[in-house]
């Protein structure tokens, strides 16, 4: 139901697409990037191909992700042996992005880190120019947060990632976001479900800017009517024909 | 995380009974607070209950007589049998593991070396002061000067590291207080983003480490958006509200109302290596301090509503215990 939703051919992500995933507090969207990673290293069927993933990870361990795609069939473990899967941990200490060698580069830290990215689908690259590199990031806030809130660095490092080449094909980028640091977005255990100070400017954050240049949004949000231990949440496309669906 | 109340420090019971267990089950505590002496908050942790209390209370009523403690219904009574039967096979098992437990022979081991071995439990006396001999393996911080960070990160690094254990030996948990991190004295020397950044590079650490970081965080103090940034960090989050002294409405609603100080918000639990998201039975606990001498934890008890009574008015006691959005249409919103 999703892949119809997404208007997914099955022959993974459309070249140079941008797939946004906006969560919150309350209802968190990392099972999608699961979701992704088994359709895009497992496929349904002998006739769509095979894609190739880079995934950054800034919010949990490869171990996290490994043993949830072990339980849906999904061997992270195998596809990263076989080059088909690169694992970049951002989590460790000593990382390129929080390291004080990294402190010392002239280059910023998202630089930095496109050049790791680039460097990581050139050496996937096995000269099959149907070859197709999906870049996935959980989650671009840990990204704002490494460069010093700097939302325009993020994005022009979202769309550098969406530029690079692989055969003839350009990257797809599939970016987690929480959607609810907007401000009018109210948060858990304020008073306030929506704060907006009389006279302070509201400023654009990274979920409104991606909103505006991804090719899919997805939505995750709780139930409004609270929680339940049957459904978690719920899921919207704002331009998918389907309709949001529980989750 | 525990998001702070303004109005009640209630959040310190919970770090106090955190390092308090961390301390008197031999565990390494790294404590950090914009207090300017840290080693006098340790001073106030609450000593283990003592184990003659402790057991009597566990064994449960012993006859009718303790009826006057009970506050069930008669046609419960008959489960009593039951529940003191399985606290006796409890404690039977509990005595057969303390005669066979074996202190750890970690270097931090004080409570060994103090010459005691305990159970692990929840059970403090607050009235007593814990066992100096206890506090010597504490390490403490103030950032009452301002917090700089990048030391305050080194020096949890540093404590982490000294947790690692070779394969096959017993191995050993730190814990990790931070105390109203975001708290004034801490944001002289340091912005917003610096202190998710800090955030982001602790997390990283304790996920990687054989330790637990329990950090309370004012978040009234912070811009919304970089209070929501902060909750998105937290693997548990909890927050701690006040109760006022005389509410005539929220002492209908709740039984043992004069008991309670404060409730506590379960918002978020972990979810590691799953992505099914746990939801807790319950989501606001009461907080309690009987007799001043030990804070409990119990699920929210209503009294009987009655039917008669009519609207009670937008912003209901109900409606606060219940999480209602502030400006839900109704008071069935919840």
């Amino acid at each position: 139901m999703m892949e119809e939703a997404l208007g997914w051919a099955g022959d993974g992500l459309p070249p140079g697409a941008l797939v946004m995933i906006k969560d919150c507090v309350a209802a968190k969207g990392g099972f999608f990037l699961t979701f992704f990673l088994k359709r895009l290293l497992v496929p349904s069927n002998v006739a769509s191909g095979r894609s190739k993933v880079v995934f950054v990870g800034m919010a949990e361990p490869f171990s996290h992700y490994g043993r949830i795609a072990k339980k849906q069939g999904c061997n992270l473990i195998q596809a990263r042996d076989n080059g088909q899967f690169v694992f970049l941990d951002m989590m460790a200490a000593g990382n390129h992005l929080t390291s004080e060698r990294r402190r010392e580069q002239a280059v910023s830290p998202l630089q930095r880190l496109y050049q790791i990215v680039n460097e990581s689908v050139k050496r996937m690259q096995t000269g099959n120019e149907n070859d197709r590199v999906v870049i996935m990031v959980d989650d671009a806030s840990l990204l704002e947060v490494s460069a010093g809130g700097r939302s325009d660095q993020v994005l022009a490092f979202l769309q550098y990632c969406r530029a690079i080449n692989s055969g003839h094909n350009r990257c797809s980028v599939v970016v987690l976001v929480h959607g609810d640091t907007d401000i009018t977005y109210g948060a858990a255990g304020l008073d306030n479900g929506g704060y907006v100070e009389h006279g302070e400017q509201r400023v654009a954050s990274l979920a409104h800017e991606l909103d505006h240049i991804a090719d899919v949004v997805i939505s995750v949000d709780p139930l409004s009517t609270g929680l339940a231990n049957d459904v978690h949440g719920q899921v919207g496309n704002p331009n998918s024909p389907v309709p949001s669906c529980g989750i | 995380m525990i998001m702070e109340d303004n109005e009640a420090p209630h959040h310190m019971l919970l770090l106090r009974y955190f390092m308090a267990q961390g301390l008197v089950h031999s565990q390494p505590l790294f404590f950090a607070s914009p207090l300017p002496s840290p080693q006098a908050f340790l001073g106030t942790l609450p000593a283990i209950a003592s184990v003659r209390e402790s057991k009597s209370r566990s064994m449960g009523p012993k006859d009718s007589s303790g009826e006057d403690e009970l506050r069930i219904a008669w046609q419960y009574r008959r489960y009593l049998s039951e529940q003191k039967a399985l606290e006796e096979r409890r404690l039977r098992q509990q005595e057969l593991t303390a005669s066979s437990w074996a202190p750890s022979s970690s270097s931090f081991n004080h409570a060994s070396t103090a010459g005691g071995s305990y159970e692990f439990c929840n059970d403090f006396d607050m009235r007593k002061p814990l066992e100096r001999s206890l506090l010597i393996g504490a390490k403490c911080e103030s950032f009452a000067s301002g917090a700089h960070l990048g030391g305050l990160l080194d020096q949890c690094k540093d404590f982490v590291s000294k947790l690692a254990r070779p394969p096959g030996e017993t191995q050993t948990v730190g814990r990790l207080a931070l105390q109203s991190l975001c708290a004034p004295q801490c944001m002289q020397t340091c912005t917003d983003w610096e202190l998710l950044a800090f955030l982001q590079a602790l997390k990283g650490i304790v996920r990687a480490s054989n330790s637990v970081a329990v950090i309370t965080f004012p978040a009234s103090l912070l811009r919304p958006t970089m209070a929501i940034r902060w909750q998105h960090f937290a693997d548990i989050l909890l927050s701690v509200e006040a109760v006022l002294d005389e509410d005539k409405e929220m002492a209908g609603m709740l039984t043992d109302y004069q008991e309670i100080v404060g409730f506590l918000r379960v918002h978020k639990l972990a979810s590691m290596n799953t992505q099914v998201p746990s939801v807790p039975d319950a989501n606001v606990h009461t907080m309690k301090v009987v007799r001043r001498k030990k804070l409990t934890l119990e699920r929210l008890q209503f009294a009987p509503v009655d039917a008669t009574s009519g609207d009670s008015g937008s912003g209901s006691a109900a409606s606060l215990l219940c999480g209602q959005p502030a400006n839900a249409p109704s008071k069935y919103d919840f």
